[in-house]
């Protein structure tokens, strides 16, 4: 046999061979409801149901010794009761280090708090303690405000709103109550009872070096004093005394029941007087609202405290004073002051008033590129293939004790949803059809109610837990948002080629949607934006905030997906309420995220942390540092996923792109293997052609689990083609983009709607969009 | 940084810690074990080794800073002990064995310290005594951590594995007759003795059994017989005589004594009968006699780690053998004769490969023939005897391979992670003397088996059988005997689908009733024997599918229970019609040794 001969035959053989091991699935029928779970563990909600019992195995809201826990309310809270905030701790007894029925540290900026038996410490740290790896400022107790002789035996939450909360202390007939909120410079208090108000500034601490004590005005109804430097003021009653008492201070409120406490930006008298006027309109409460203006693709989200004059008169004014945080002082127009506060988050910026607003620009999300370059399609095909002819479309999780939770699963929906777009772009239908079968199906399987896969709506703490839950999505009510992102993005590419689909299973996602940020505060069955801070600009990842460094959140790119995916279901089911939530909540984390993950201007993180982002942000700071590894591929990774036409905010500030990534190389001393699919999609967006030539290198490679080839390939492709994103011109429907390689413009519209569609863009393109079409202007 | 430095700044870090190494859980966050894993995971998958020893070297510049608490030190040393023994690095164990030392608390480390030994070391098995002593060790910290209340959630995951582990280790001993190293085990077992019965049943009707594998090699070389005896060709009918599947029952029983200290030490028993499985004469193949074999025997096994040279397995053993109807003229003819057996195997990796060679030397010290009723003829007749030598190489190559995406109907590669692809090449010597004949079978064999691209395993192996026959002429010398000398060449492809993957269960599968699933395996043997010289009438092809199946004895002590049934067909084609086989096998083991 000759050479070529022999190679002819054995290509032949391989060929043959290939065939009959390659085994396309066959297609795959619409699943069959299963028969209904008991109505008595059961509730019917659309075309689903949703557990009202919970599974045995399951781990309910519970404690660090994983026994339940209730909310620690007292008997007059109304409402729905909440957590993953900044102050839960009060509200969750988690019990991390013993017994603790007061709260943790809470972070509400400036000042930090810790409630206890005799009152509520409170602090406001400005010294970083800096690592390699994080920095944090630390709660210190430089003030111990309560009655006297107050020995609670727990702290209880009165009521909350969106950013403010009320603790009450009793101690039989005298009940302190304590009004803390973010941007809030003043502690407000009322009291029941006759117990004399306390005032004690704290001389030591066993964790730092003892506190200098200078008290700079006595005398009246108000008190100054500092305390390591920080200036504080107490604002009495008209006619009351502040009375030194050993190294306190007390004061019967001349038989009233109010005063506050502020932490001054300085002991200047302009200052003191300008606090005194704002001091005795106490906030009740804090609210925020948002309005789209599409045609000028920017949000408006106005910030309003609601207050009480507690004594008129005197010059007093019934307004608030505001402490904004960067990212909103930064995108307001609201008339600022001069005076500030320093913050883990940067400098904090007083306001005058009881509202604000910031307008922040919207660039769009996308279900997809489209397939600009119209890359070669057999790659694609052979990368569909991969997942295509997968048997297990929804595997289980990495980790020493794989699952199919609700996060795993959520990635792989969301990889299928993107790979069966792809298939359909590239004219591949039995991949496409079969692909949103099994994204409807697993859905379903999802909604119906019966185990293995299902939701338990949890009475106590109004929350929807995925059965079986992952990483505490149960015992702690960890990451709900993270998780449902990914359902409700894969829900809304399921919307964009079945609509009757959509609307027949659209309670049961708008139930998700509703569990990570509820929208209706008519709506009882949630708490209102329940994960989203909506001051903060960010969610919070942990049920209880049971950290000594306050709550966290780690991977804000999953907090802005749930986001994305949310506009995308409502903009595709003609939703507009969750479409526009959507947008404030994308909005807010952008501009977060870009500020205190990113840092992209630099004045954000503290002096000798020299790092270009961080992996988590806590109350007290960030860390540069993952909760799984130390792996600076991780940390910076965890902020780059998942990438879908969501994500293209990431692009937002090439630059910023660039030395993010050059970080990664510098910590990682090479260009990055691990997650190399991840991270060269994040350089794509400001280099994409030395992403996809480090991926010509070598494309062998097995990508992130919620990532595929196909995606990978595509995204690099495309930006290629695209260059980056254009944030100077904006459209007049939300689901758009628009990119510039070099002087060439490329403008997208997808149309959600069954009607076509003109979008118009601020440059004076114009683009007619088809029905549940992408178009694009070049 | 050099090797030496660096074992100077791990000696500071340790010497600077050794107060507080020693009890209590280690200063710094309390980790997860398993980051050690995900971590060095991370740094491997997907990855050429030249890439991974890359990852390697910048976990070893260096490997902690200082302000790194000791638990954080201790997952690091964790890291790079895992990529180590990735690469093939010999000095893994000391980073295993750091890790252990900074954070004594943790039994996670000890699990994957056992888990080198039981699984990346070993010689034709695991170093079984030194993987015990890190999984019990393991399993007293555990128990110290419950008594402590800081068992936490994923220290049932370690015990769960560490159960595992000490399942896998002991599942060739058979049901545990002591209750110490029984499943589910505890810390106090570690020295303890472990007996345990062991017991194996195989039934089938097979061309290839008790023939060495080799049926057309043994066939032909009867054919041979045949020739010689009747001095004429054997007729289709005497050829169908030849191509015999007599039923045989084997049954092989032990009794292992396995301590820590000792290895293990066998006590057996076996038999093997086969009816009309001898051909009572060559000359006349029609007429077949039963074939029985009792044996009795010792036997001594373990592993020795002896690196860094490699890795010893030592397995001895003395049988005394009772055997009646191999003797030719003579069925009822009663052998008894001892038979000594040395498999040696030495094993160490090169790079992250691994080679293995392997030994075997058996003799047969098979007395003359000495049976009433037997003719008187010549002495050399009645002279017996047997030996056995080979030698077997493997390279097994465990980094991941661009193949060809057969699975997507594409020839495109793809970078695939398996379970080892094994080059394997050697050569058997069997040299058999009966009477006036002397057969000289030499095997030569090269093949590769693929295990793990997915589902499949694939093996493929080339075999070249040469026999050469003596006869031992009139004046008394040895002289080439063609008609039972030849040559043959099988090609065989195995084709193994796993329908129950072990590894997608890393812990104690779940249990039904006294048993959990261990394993289940789809098997596709092909085969074609072609002769190259010699007679060829009983060349032939087979093609067959089995069925093994492994099961957990978890309510037995641990015991491993192994299934295996398969049905072959075979066709001796020059036969035509008459050359059809049917060929069916179920052997059950309950523990196991090589039947």
């Amino acid at each position: 046999m000759s050479h070529l001969g022999f190679r002819f035959r054995f290509l032949l053989a391989c060929v043959v061979v290939s065939g009959a091991l390659s085994c396309a699935p066959g297609a795959l029928e619409p699943r069959t409801s299963p028969s209904a779970p008991a109505a008595s563990i059961s509730q019917r909600l659309g075309s689903g149901y949703y557990l009202t019992q919970p599974p045995a195995d399951l781990e309910l809201p519970g404690n660090s010794q994983k026994q339940p826990v209730v909310p620690k309310v007292t008997a007059d809270f109304q409402g729905p009761a909440t957590s993953n905030d900044w102050w839960s701790s009060l509200i969750w007894q988690n019990d991390s280090n013993g017994k603790n029925p007061y709260s943790e540290a809470m972070y509400a900026h400036p000042l930090t708090f810790r409630a206890e038996a005799a009152g509520l410490g409170l602090g406001y740290p400005t010294l970083p303690e800096v690592r390699s790896d994080q920095y944090m400022y630390y709660h210190a107790k430089e003030v111990l405000v309560g009655l006297q002789g107050l020995a609670a035996s727990a702290t209880r939450v009165a009521s909350y709103s969106d950013w403010v909360v009320t603790a009450s202390w009793r101690d039989g007939a005298s009940e302190l109550r304590a009004t803390i909120g973010h941007g809030l410079p003043f502690v407000y208090l009322t009291r029941t009872g006759t117990a004399p108000a306390l005032i004690a500034p704290q001389h030591g601490t066993s964790q730092h070096a003892p506190f200098e004590v200078q008290v700079w005005h006595q005398g009246g109804d108000w008190l100054g004093f500092s305390v390591a430097g920080h200036e504080y003021a107490v604002f009495g009653p008209s006619g009351s005394e502040w009375q030194a008492s050993g190294d306190c201070f007390t004061s019967d409120l001349a038989g009233k029941s109010y005063f506050s406490l502020a932490v001054l930006p300085d002991q200047s008298a302009a200052t003191v007087a300008l606090f005194r006027a704002h001091a005795y309109a106490f906030v009740t409460g804090s609210e925020v609202s948002w309005r789209y203006d599409a045609p000028a693709a920017t949000l408006h989200s106005t910030f309003q405290v609601s207050t009480e004059l507690k004594e008129a008169g005197h010059g007093h004014v019934n307004q608030a004073l505001l402490a904004l945080y960067r990212h909103q002082w930064l995108n307001t127009k609201a008339p600022l002051r001069s005076e500030s506060y320093l913050s883990p988050r940067g400098q904090m910026k007083l306001l005058e008033g009881s509202s604000f607003e910031t307008e922040l620009a919207f660039n769009g999300v996308l279900p997809i590129l489209p397939n600009v370059a119209q890359s070669d399609r057999d790659d694609l095909e052979f990368y569909i293939k991969q997942l295509y002819y997968q048997p297990d479309l929804f595997p289980k999780g990495p980790g020493e004790k794989p699952e199919r939770d609700t996060y795993w699963v959520g990635k792989s929906l969301l990889k299928v949803a993107n790979a069966l777009q792809i298939a359909d772009q590239i004219g591949y239908e039995s991949a496409k059809d079969q692909l949103l079968q099994a994204l409807k199906n697993q859905l379903e399987d999802w909604f119906d109610g019966r185990a293995p896969s299902a939701f338990y709506y949890d009475k106590n703490w109004r929350s929807l837990i995925g059965v079986p839950a992952g990483f505490f999505s149960g015992l702690q009510l960890n990451d709900h948002h993270f998780h449902y992102g990914y359902y409700t993005f894969a829900a809304a590419i399921v919307a964009k080629y079945d609509a009757a689909w959509a609307k027949r299973w659209a309670p049961n996602v708008e139930l998700l949607i509703k569990d990570a940020a509820n929208w209706e505060r008519s709506d009882q069955r949630f708490p209102f934006l329940r994960y989203m801070d909506a001051y903060a600009g960010h969610s919070w990842a942990n049920g209880p905030a049971q950290f000594a460094e306050g709550n966290n959140e780690e991977s804000a790119s999953e907090d802005v997906n749930f986001s994305a995916g949310a506009v995308l279901w409502g903009a595709l089911t003609g939703n507009r309420a969750i479409r526009d939530m959507g947008i404030f909540l994308y909005t807010q984390q952008v501009s977060a995220m870009e500020q205190y993950w990113w840092d992209i201007d630099g004045q954000v993180f503290p002096k000798r942390f020299e790092h270009a982002a961080v992996a988590m942000v806590w109350g007290a700071g960030a860390r540069h540092d993952t909760w799984w590894s130390h792996d600076p591929i991780f940390v910076h990774g965890i902020n780059f996923m998942p990438a879908t036409g969501g994500a293209l905010f990431m692009g937002r500030h090439p630059e910023y792109v660039r030395r993010n990534y050059a970080e990664i190389v510098t910590e990682n001393r090479a260009e990055p293997l691990t997650w190399r699919d991840v991270t060269w999609m994040y350089l794509a967006l400001a280099d994409p052609n030395r992403a996809l030539e480090l991926y010509e290198k070598d494309r062998y490679f097995k990508p992130e689990f919620g990532n595929s080839n196909a995606m990978t390939y595509h995204w690099l492709e495309n930006l290629a083609a695209l260059g980056q994103l254009d944030t100077s011109v904006r459209a007049d429907t939300p689901t758009y983009a628009v990119f510039h390689k070099g002087k060439r413009r490329t403008h997208i519209a997808f149309n959600p709607g069954g009607q076509a569609l003109e979008v118009h863009f601020s440059d004076g393109a114009t683009l007619n969009v088809p029905a549940r079409q992408t178009a694009m202007l070049r | 940084m050099n090797a030496q430095l660096m074992l100077v700044l791990l000696l500071l870090g340790v010497l600077g810690f050794a107060s507080s190494a020693h009890a209590g859980p280690a200063p710094g966050p309390e980790l997860n074990p398993f980051s050690c894993i995900g971590d060095a995971e991370a740094a491997s998958e997907d990855r050429s080794i030249a890439q991974i020893r890359s990852e390697l070297d910048k976990k070893l510049d260096p490997p902690f800073v200082v302000s790194d608490p000791l638990s954080i030190r201790a997952e690091k040393l964790c890291v790079i002990a895992q990529l180590k023994a990735r690469v093939g690095d010999t000095d893994a164990i000391d980073y295993f064995e750091q890790a252990i030392f900074l954070n004594p608390d943790e039994p996670g480390y000890d699990l994957f310290a056992g888990n080198y030994y039981g699984g990346a070391r070993g010689a034709k098995g695991p170093v079984l005594e030194s993987a015990e002593k890190y999984l019990y060790r393991a399993l007293e910290k555990l128990e110290k951590l419950r008594q402590r209340g800081r068992f936490r959630g994923f220290h049932s995951v370690v015990h769960e594995r560490v159960q595992r582990a000490l399942l896998t280790l002991y599942q060739q001993d058979g049901v545990p007759l002591l209750p110490w190293k029984a499943f589910p085990q505890a810390s106090s077992g570690y020295l303890a003795p472990g007996l345990s019965l062991s017991t194996q049943v195989a039934i089938s009707r097979d061309t290839r059994d008790g023939l060495g594998g080799s049926d057309t090699q043994a066939f032909t070389a009867e054919a041979g017989l045949f020739k010689v005896r009747r001095g004429l060709e054997p007729s289709a009918r005497n050829l169908y005589d030849i191509v015999r599947q007599p039923l045989r029952l084997i049954t092989n029983t032990e009794l292992r004594l396995r301590h820590t200290y000792l290895g293990a030490i066998d006590l057996s028993y076996g038999t093997v009968h086969a009816e009309r499985a001898a051909l009572t004469t060559f000359g006349e193949p029609s007429m077949k006699n039963d074939i029985d074999v009792k044996q009795v025997g010792v036997a001594y096994e373990r592993v020795i780690p002896l690196y860094p040279l490699f890795d010893l397995k030592l397995a001895l053993g003395v049988k005394q053998v009772e055997r009646r109807g191999v003797v030719e003229y003579l069925p009822n003819c009663s052998q008894t004769f001892p038979v000594y057996e040395a498999r040696p195997s030495v094993s160490r990796f090169i790079s992250s490969d691994k080679l293995t060679v392997s030994g075997v030397l058996t003799l047969m010290n098979i007395p003359d023939v000495q049976c009433e009723g037997q003719q008187k003829v010549s002495s050399y007749l009645n002279v017996r005897g047997r030996t056995i030598t080979g030698l077997n190489l493997e390279y097994a190559i465990y980094s991941p391979l661009l193949l060809p995406a057969l699975g997507l109907g594409s020839l495109r590669p793809y970078r695939t992670s398996t379970r080892g692809l094994y080059l394997s090449a050697g050569y058997v010597n069997d040299n058999e003397v009966f009477g006036d004949r002397r057969v000289v079978n030499e095997t030569f064999f090269a093949g590769a088996r693929l295990e793990g691209p997915g589902s499949y395993d694939i093996a493929f192996q080339e075999t070249y059988y040469a026999a050469s026959g003596t006869v031992i002429d009139n004046g008394g010398l040895e002289q080439h005997d063609p008609n039972i000398s030849g040559t043959i060449l099988r090609s065989a492809l195995t084709i193994t689908r796993r329908l129950t993957n072990p590894d997608e269960t890393p812990g104690v599968p779940s249990s039904w009733g006294p048993f959990g699933n261990g394993s289940l395996n789809w098997v596709f043997p092909l085969s074609f024997d072609k002769v190259l010289s010699g007679y060829d009438q009983l060349e032939n092809v087979r093609a067959g599918t089995a069925l093994w199946w492994k099961v957990f004895g978890t309510g037995l002590g641990g015991s491993t229970l192994l299934v295996t049934a398969g049905y072959d067909y075979g066709y001796f084609y020059h036969l035509g019609n008459a050359g059809h086989r049917h060929n069916v096998g179920i052997t059950l083991r309950l523990g196991w040794r090589d039947l």
